[in-house]
């Protein structure tokens, strides 16, 4: 090995430390949030603290048994799991034919579906859509209008037609036909990229908000990331459904702090025990036609 | 044309037709998979496309697209004569144009110190840290930043005061909110978008860098005319995906941080469609507006790509 230049201690020193910056960037301000959901009591949130003066648990205890929060908790699961299942299986249905060079129509197909990559009628022409079918407060609306993205179709299709043909072709010869070739030999060789882009789903619908404000007006069908903008926009904790009574002594911000954390917390442990399986989606979609 | 090729073309034509029907009843299996998804896009993609229509209507929701008044171009022009519209438009383009500009280039610098690191447990743990951002809803960090920035209890403030200065009401204030949207949207995607460089980076050569240590090149050096050059395809394919969204500018992260107070500096094209639709009723306006911009989108890929073709003799585009 060379010897260590001036060059290399200032390239050492810069990537380091910037580096080293952007993770406190990061860290400080998930740890000012906990900070500031464990000193609910005015007089004490008024001063600044890295360390909090005690760990005073009440805003915790507030949303943890408030039972606004866990229906909200499991109207956000049962988003997660019906939207990711029908997004999945629409997807799979979709990209598999597309990838078959053979398909009557293919190109006619394709078109139609990368020209929705660049094309849309805009966020009214939808609302209106979803409005007009009755849609409104039911689950469907949350689920169905993000059913399938071309782009996750265009990934899957693309891994689907990168597999070894030979597999597939022995089994049409034993008299398979293409719905057991899919389930039976594509679908076991494709699990790496189901499983990307299904963590993709989970994420998107955990974090989906938007079509709740458009779609959902019932406070009992609302999801967690609702909770959260309410109780941002709300001044006041008495207003915020919690389960206790003592809300009254504390701050609003506590509360916030307590929640924004309680949101956070599912989302960052999928993110870390399944960080290789997101990071290898990555790579899956700069694959180019 | 004597009656017997007139036999011909027929006989061809049906055995085209019949060609064509064996094809279908051969994948009949691939073309019922295909169902779900193909009235998927029919009903939720190309219903909307026809419904934006009403852009040239006065729409009511008693008559639909179908039966509504034709007005023509009415809306476009009421949505450029009127005032709102054009700050609108230019909120929109310079909070767009800020993004791309400070934020475009954060996750190559980002990338390439990352690749000056040895792999190990601080590599790893800086990464796992650095991307996490991108998996918080902008409900979650707007929660976030709201506490920190709070005028009362937010951190950045009480440091502020501690060092004898004024408490500043960050997201209420016209002179700091573009800067603070700029910043969180920097910070919130910098080290998830490194991602796709970090994988170009890993992808060069190894033995450039031999040669290059032989023939006595420092790190920096290394990095200007090895690594920069490399990465350089990657680079365009992502500015050009970039630059077809120039009107987005970010409807999520606005949404949930404007207020009244910076309405003036934090009005997108997206937030006032929601407000005049979806807010006012005003269907065929709004969607006028939502038109504008994916017209605007579409033309600015097709251009973007078409340029980076023509640079880069075909390696560049996006296809």
């Amino acid at each position: 090995m060379h010897k260590k230049t001036t060059s290399d201690w200032v390239v050492n020193l810069m990537s380091y430390s910037l580096i080293s910056l952007l993770c406190v960037t990061v860290l400080i301000p998930l740890w000012n949030l906990f900070v500031v959901s464990v000193s609910p009591v005015a007089t004490d949130a008024m001063t600044f603290r890295f360390w909090p003066k005690a760990f005073d648990w009440k805003a915790w205890q507030g949303i943890i048994t408030s039972e606004f929060i866990w229906r909200s908790f499991y109207n956000t699961i049962f988003r997660v799991v019906l939207g990711t299942a029908i997004a999945i299986i629409m997807t799979v249905l979709t990209a598999y034919p597309l990838s078959k060079k053979m398909l009557p129509f293919r190109k006619l197909f394709l078109i139609m579906v990368l020209f929705t990559m660049l094309f849309s009628g805009g966020l009214i022409p939808s609302y209106l859509l979803v409005v007009n079918m009755g849609l409104r407060n039911t689950i469907w609306s949350l689920v169905l209008p993000i059913a399938v993205s071309p782009f996750n179709v265009i990934i899957m299709k693309n891994f689907f037609a990168a597999l070894p043909k030979s597999l597939e072709e022995s089994a049409t010869i034993d008299g398979a036909n293409d719905l057991i070739v899919l389930f039976k030999i594509a679908i076991p060789m494709s699990m790496p990229v189901i499983a990307t882009i299904t963590l993709w789903l989970v994420v998107t619908h955990y974090n989906a908000w938007f079509d709740v404000v458009l779609y959902i007006t019932e406070r009992s069908r609302y999801v967690l990331q609702i909770v959260l903008r309410e109780y941002q926009a709300s001044k006041d904790p008495a207003t915020m459904n919690l389960g206790t009574t003592e809300v009254v002594t504390m701050t609003p911000e506590s509360i916030r702090a307590a929640t924004t954390l309680f949101v956070m917390v599912p989302i960052i442990m999928v993110y870390t025990f399944l960080q290789k399986y997101f990071i290898k989606g990555i790579s899956l979609g700069a694959i180019k036609e | 044309m004597t009656a017997e090729t007139v036999k011909n073309n027929c006989r061809i034509e049906n055995k085209k037709g019949n060609a064509m029907l064996k094809n279908i009843k051969k994948h009949r299996y691939l073309l019922l998979m295909l169902t779900p998804g193909l009235l998927y896009f029919v009903i939720f993609r190309y219903i909307p496309i026809y419904g934006v229509l009403m852009a040239f209507q006065d729409y009511s929701l008693k008559y639909g697209v179908l039966g509504s008044k034709w007005v023509g171009l009415k809306h476009f022009i009421s949505l450029f004569s009127g005032g709102d519209f054009q700050l609108v438009l230019k909120n929109t383009v310079l909070i767009s144009f800020l993004k791309i500009i400070c934020g475009f280039p954060a996750p190559i610098i980002l990338a390439l110190l990352f690749n000056e690191l040895k792999d190990g447990y601080y590599k790893k743990i800086t990464q796992t840290i650095s991307y996490a951002p991108h998996f918080f809803s902008w409900v979650v960090v707007s929660g976030m930043l709201t506490s920190l920035l709070s005028p009362s209890v937010g951190m950045v403030n009480k440091i502020i005061q501690a060092l004898g200065g004024q408490p500043i009401y960050f997201l209420a204030d016209k002179n700091w909110f573009v800067q603070i949207i700029i910043m969180s949207d920097i910070w919130k995607e910098v080290g998830w978008g490194s991602i796709i460089y970090l994988a170009a980076l890993a992808g060069i050569n190894y033995e450039m860098h031999e040669a290059a240590v032989i023939d006595g090149a420092s790190r920096i050096k290394r990095m200007v005319y090895i690594n920069i050059p490399n990465i350089l395809p990657t680079i365009a394919t992502m500015l050009i995906l970039r630059m077809g969204s120039l009107l987005d500018a970010g409807f999520d992260q606005i949404f949930n941080l404007e207020s009244v107070a910076v309405r003036d500096v934090s009005d997108i094209i997206d937030t006032y469609v929601y407000r005049m639709g979806v807010g006012s009723f005003q269907y065929s306006f709004a969607s006028a507006a939502g038109l504008f911009k994916s017209v605007i989108g579409i033309a600015m890929v097709l251009l973007t790509n078409r340029i980076a073709r023509r640079l880069s003799d075909g390696e560049s585009s996006i296809w």
